[in-house]
């Protein structure tokens, strides 16, 4: 047995040396007769868990037990534990994840298939235009258009304003 | 044979006076477990309180594959696992140095230890810095055995690790303990 593998069951040979399986103790043993530093290790370990175990205990604080009492009478209690969503959601989350992932493919596909074909690109209608064939008819116009402020300037440098949106922006 | 037995069966079957008596059984041990895995003095109290709840809500699923220490102890380490994530993030989001905890020095440590003595809360107060230093995987090995008294095969149960890989930490805790401890060994 070498250094390192006694590292591996020094920690309970220093607990209860009667712990390890007997081909273990017996090379354990061994190995510690005749290495300086892992007998040092053997204590070392023993030192702490000692150390460790003086741990002074805590009590509770002072009305523990009846603010404990206050929150587990709160908890339903037979049949009305089914009322308790954290225990039925916990429960059914997988299924309702699944069923939501269902739902969102259904959409998608559905999205996919009925979505409207974008109609073809109608040919800009200018105000130039417009006031053409509507001459005479004493009709006005105000054409509307969402638009940034870059595109706007330059229709109305070009003379080419765009509707946007047929003639519900009359 | 689990000692609590009876009392969890009766537990399981709804009987709040049996809960009650193991709440009185295990309330010390459980309020030790979470302190020494680095609780301060305050959050110990609502995190015991969180232990017990969760435990009332499901001793009715308890099966006897381990004791029901070794039960609740998985229960209480879950508590303090989720408090110290929430307590990381909200960090990560209001972080001061002013509002970084000094482990062991909350004020009301000493209304909390039961004997009081300065000694006493010294010793305490070294061994949880100390086990602070740890990786928590470590710690919780060496606070399980050292601190608790579980045996190997309830350590590897609890932790769901291989019984050799909690020998491996428990020996490494121990020796990164033990320069840590020198004061307290020569006293």
């Amino acid at each position: 047995m070498t250094c390192s593998d006694a590292e591996r069951v020094i920690g309970r040979y220093a607990d209860d040396p009667d712990a390890l399986a007997a081909p273990d103790r017996t090379a354990l043993d061994r190995h510690l007769a005749g290495c300086e530093a892992c007998r040092i290790r053997v204590d070392d370990q023993r030192t702490v868990a000692r150390l460790l175990g003086s741990r002074p205990i805590e009590t509770v604080r002072p009305g523990f037990a009846a603010r404990l009492t206050v929150r587990l009478d709160a908890e339903p209690q037979g049949i009305l534990a089914l009322a308790n969503w954290r225990a039925w959601t916990a429960t059914l989350a997988p299924l309702a994840a699944a069923l939501v992932f269902v739902a969102w493919s259904g959409t998608a596909s559905t999205t996919t298939v009925t979505a409207p074909a974008v109609p073809a690109a109608a040919a800009p209608e200018t105000f130039a235009a417009w006031t053409e064939a509507n001459a005479g008819a004493g009709r006005a116009a105000v054409f509307l258009q969402q638009s940034t402020s870059d595109v706007l300037l330059e229709s109305v440098l070009t003379g080419t304003i765009a509707t946007a949106g047929g003639s519900d922006g009359r | 044979m689990d000692a609590d037995r009876s009392l969890v069966d009766a537990a399981a079957a709804g009987s709040r006076a049996a809960f009650d008596e193991l709440v009185l059984r295990y309330q010390g041990p459980v309020t030790g477990l979470v302190r020494a895995m680095g609780a301060s003095d305050t959050d110990a109290d609502d995190l015991v309180q969180e232990a017990f709840v969760r435990a009332w809500r499901s001793v009715r699923r308890f099966r006897a594959d381990s004791t029901f220490r070794t039960w609740l102890f998985g229960i209480a380490m879950n508590v303090v696992r989720t408090h110290r994530l929430k307590l990381a993030r909200s960090r990560l989001m209001f972080w001061s140095p002013a509002a970084e905890p000094d482990a062991g020095s909350h004020p009301t440590d000493q209304a909390s230890v039961d004997d009081g003595t300065e000694d006493a809360i010294a010793a305490r107060q070294m061994i949880d810095r100390a086990l602070g230093t740890l990786p928590e995987e470590l710690r919780a090995a060496v606070v399980l055995r050292d601190v608790q008294g579980l045996d190997y095969r309830e350590i590897a149960d609890l932790l769901d690790v291989p019984i050799g890989t909690v020998e491996s930490r428990i020996f490494r805790a121990r020796q990164r303990l033990r320069p840590l401890l020198e004061s307290m060994r020569k006293k």
